[in-house]
């Protein structure tokens, strides 16, 4: 498990050169540059010149990029075109908002989906399995946004039950913490809720077809033991997968989201920094998310090795 | 319960509508299906008895400051947030009149060519440096130095002079006048000569002038306020803090002020019913910003008068305005009517509605089979949709014009600093001084005439209306200007002046809507 660890690490390395060249490229490519916005109202040309050659607009983009690299490699993402405040600042702290946001909603989607797959798996055809089937259904076709809105109005608006907008550091007060994010969090679950109780249904109903569990029941079994012990966790690898693909899915979903309750995470940062084509802010944001998700993928990578002994065998 | 159903089917119909519409900027949103509301309410105003001088007050708003430092800021949205901590010397009050700030009283002399001011006496900037002329002197050199945000607006500046303690003399290559209206804005803002170097002033502000200092901020999201005790104006603060939250999303703000999290915010004339029906106070007042379509007049056929006269008469003015919800008065010159620098005798009536003459227009130019040209407008859908009626209107008198939606920055890119694009529509804000805008879309170099038009009387007028002594003599060159300007048809073709609403909840008193758009909480309160 160390050496797939370590394997897995040192391969992230060229990935991420090749993940920052993509982000760098990319960004270059993005029409309209930062210089006359940051130049003020009326500007006149040679202080639009001015500023590009400040920001280093001017160089080659391979010179650009080289500069930039470096700079990551020392530990300095940069600093912002538009406020000059450092962009690992920035990112550092708007990501305890967004991963509080991302959290809550793994946890969510972990708690309802599992119980509903789980229940539907156990007993196909039944009629908690065509609840399950027909609620798993209507999440993944509401939009996460939408369900956002109706959520304030009924919970914010009429019950005042919750607020509507803003972020309470889990610090100053975890119910304040649960009462800011449970709304954001509800409304981005509905989809991996739904994804996590379709696979989780599809594999239950799989392993139930196998020998073992036959020979479990065979052997007088409790019907709970053989759910938990043999049926739960050889179910468990295509469902942390879809696990994996959905918390990195999340991470691009509280974009909308966070704009819509008014929360400070990074998601709200990467729209403020695209509109004013912040580009360092942009680079940093993009750069730390990449480690994010190939951490994320490494994570579920590894619980392969856990719930399956012939990976880590291999 | 019927009713707070039909608010929630209300603001659902506006959320969904705006979900993919969200704005850096305050544009009127497309709303033709709020009720046209009145031009001129006024927000209800501060009755001392009533004041909780406890209280905080929480705006809300869409767009974050780039700095707390006047000099080191990119845009003037980013006025709002300096104006608590940074008094100056002039201060332009919700009418659009100078009123006395920092400076008591100012004179203009030396035949236009200088501004006298007379300062207050007895006040400290917040770090306990003393406000004299020598750091007024030393504050206005400052903003006029290279890769200051001021630089443009105080180009005119030739020295500025300490005649005693409390008098500083500024003198001009062209006129003084306009330094009155510009002396309001950033550049008139005045920090502490002892932090002019500390870059920690660009986030935590220690060396203002004004009535507040900031206590809290979190960028793009949040800045706190806190007043200075012994403020030199005490009329000014009635509350213990002021809170600025940020929000991009329109339902975002609204719903912030319908549950209470925030007292006061903007709207868009979309938001408009949903704020009424939330029973939230809702005030407006025409301002000076308009929609507006600039040419490229080097682009042919933008080189004559009569196609300019064409565009003017074939737009349907008054169908915009009903198309922004009636938050849009249909307007033909750069400023309303009734601004001191515009000519009154301009109103809509001036270009009418008339396909016909436009198409006679067309003729007469020499275009009788029409014309096609590409209009850039900003990507948002409230600019969109004035952009498509603008489309239909022109396409009837034979004109095709073809819509490029960009974002913002790509737009001024374009069309000012490229020099590429035919036209741009735009929403202009009103700047520190008419002089302003008047150079920039008038004068063979400024900055939103990229092919060069010119027009030799316009540009003696405007000349002699920033040497003007007074505000009245400047009025009366300026109308002869806006008049020459119609004469001439010259670009930009203005479509109307837009009026941007607030909204808030019953106990904020003292909140005011400033003509030239901007926002300033001077004085604001809550009730006990």
């Amino acid at each position: 498990m160390l050496r797939l660890l370590c394997v897995r690490l040192l391969a992230m390395v060229p990935l991420l050169v090749i993940v920052s060249f993509l982000i760098y490229s990319l960004i270059a490519l993005v029409p309209g540059g930062p210089e006359v916005a940051l130049a003020g109202s009326n500007p006149t040309p040679e202080r639009i010149a001015q500023i590009r050659a400040e920001l280093g607009l001017d160089d080659p983009f391979l010179v650009q990029y080289w500069h930039w690299l470096t700079d990551v490699l020392h530990g300095d993402l940069g600093t912002s075109f538009v406020d000059h405040q450092s962009v690992w600042s920035a990112v550092v702290a708007g990501f305890p908002v967004t991963l509080s946001l991302v959290g809550l909603t793994l946890l969510i989607a972990a708690v309802v989906g599992l119980a509903l797959g789980l229940a539907a798996g156990l007993r196909p055809g039944s009629w908690l399995d065509r609840l399950s089937t027909v609620t798993a259904s209507a999440f993944m076709a509401l939009p996460y946004f939408w369900v956002g809105m109706m959520l304030v109005l009924v919970f914010a608006i009429e019950m005042r039950a919750l607020p509507a907008v803003g972020y309470v550091p889990f610090s100053d007060g975890p119910v304040e913490w649960l009462q800011h994010l449970i709304l954001p969090a509800v409304s981005l679950a509905t989809v991996p809720t739904a994804v996590v109780a379709r696979q989780t249904r599809a594999a239950v109903t799989s392993v139930m077809q196998e020998d073992y569990i036959r020979t479990a029941k065979a052997k007088g079994l409790r019907p709970r033991r053989v759910a938990v012990k043999h049926v739960m966790k050889n179910a468990a690898v295509p469902v942390v997968t879809a696990f994996g693909v959905e918390a990195n899915r999340l991470i691009g979903a509280t974009v909308v989201i966070e704009q819509l309750f008014a929360l400070p995470g990074v998601g709200k940062l990467a729209y403020f920094s695209v509109f004013s084509r912040d580009f360092p802010m942009v680079q940093g944001i993009l750069l730390i998310t990449a480690v994010l998700i190939m951490l994320v993928n490494l994570a579920v990578d590894l619980s392969y090795g856990y719930f399956n002994p012939k990976v880590r065998m291999s | 319960m019927r009713k707070q159903l039909i608010v929630a089917a209300a603001a659902t119909f506006l959320m969904v509508a705006s979900a993919c519409s969200a704005d850096n900027g305050e544009s009127g949103g497309g709303g033709g299906e709020a009720s046209k509301p009145k031009q001129n309410v006024a927000c209800p105003p501060v009755d001392q008895a009533s004041v909780d001088k406890s209280a905080t007050f929480t705006w809300m708003y869409s767009v974050a400051n780039t700095s707390f430092d006047p000099d080191k800021i990119t845009t003037s949205n980013s006025w709002m947030y300096l104006y608590p901590v940074y008094d100056t010397l002039v201060r332009i009050d919700a009418d659009g009149e100078p009123v006395p700030m920092l400076a008591k009283k100012w004179t203009i002399g030396d035949g236009g060519k200088s501004l006298t001011l007379n300062l207050i006496d007895n006040w400290k900037y917040h770090d306990g440096t003393p406000f004299d002329a020598a750091s007024v002197k030393a504050n206005i050199d400052r903003h006029r130095a290279d890769k200051s945000f001021n630089k443009q607006a105080l180009s005119d500046v030739t020295g500025v002079d300490v005649v005693d303690k409390g008098t500083v003399k500024v003198s001009t290559k062209s006129g003084a006048a306009p330094l009155v209206g510009i002396l309001a804005s950033s550049a008139g803002m005045m920090m502490s000569p002892k932090v002019f170097d500390d870059p920690n002033q660009a986030r935590m502000p220690t060396g203002g002038s004004g009535a507040f200092k900031v206590t809290a901020y979190e960028p793009n999201t949040k800045v706190e306020y806190t007043p200075v005790p012994g403020y030199w104006d005490p009329k000014a603060v009635n509350v213990a803090k002021m809170v600025f939250l940020i929000s991009s999303n329109d339902n975002a703000r609204l719903n912030a002020t319908i549950t209470g999290t925030a007292d006061s915010t903007f709207l868009r004339s979309s938001m408009y019913k949903p704020a009424k029906d939330a029973d939230l106070v809702v005030c407006q007042k025409p301002s000076l910003a308009s929609f507006t379509i600039a040419l490229n007049v080097k682009k042919t056929p933008f080189d004559k008068k009569e196609v300019r006269q064409a565009l003017n008469y074939a737009i349907n003015r008054e169908a915009v305005n009903e198309l922004q919800g009636g938050f849009c008065q249909p307007g033909v010159q750069m400023f309303p009517s009734s601004y001191y620098a515009a000519d009154p005798s301009l109103t809509p009536n001036a270009y009418p509605y008339d396909p016909k003459k436009a198409k006679e227009l067309l003729a007469k130019a020499g275009l009788g089979n029409g014309f096609s040209f590409t209009l850039e407008t900003d990507n948002l859908d409230a600019y969109q949709r004035v952009a498509e009626l603008i489309q239909a209107n022109l396409q009837e008198v034979g004109i095709k014009m073809n819509i490029q939606p960009v974002e913002l920055p790509k737009l001024m890119e374009g069309f000012s600093v490229n020099k590429t694009v035919d036209a741009i529509m735009v929403q202009q804000k009103a700047d520190a001084d008419p002089s302003i805008q008047v150079a920039s879309y008038y004068l063979p170099d400024g900055f939103s005439n990229p092919g060069g038009y010119s027009n030799p009387t316009i540009n003696d007028l405007a000349t002699k209306a920033k040497a003007a002594e007074s505000r009245d003599a400047a009025s009366k060159i300026y109308q002869q200007l806006f008049k020459t300007a119609h004469d001439d048809a010259a670009q930009p073709v203005t479509l109307c002046h837009l009026n941007t609403p607030l909204a808030m909840n019953k106990k904020v008193m003292g909140v005011e809507i400033y003509v030239d758009g901007s926002r300033q909480f001077r004085g604001v309160a809550v009730k006990k």
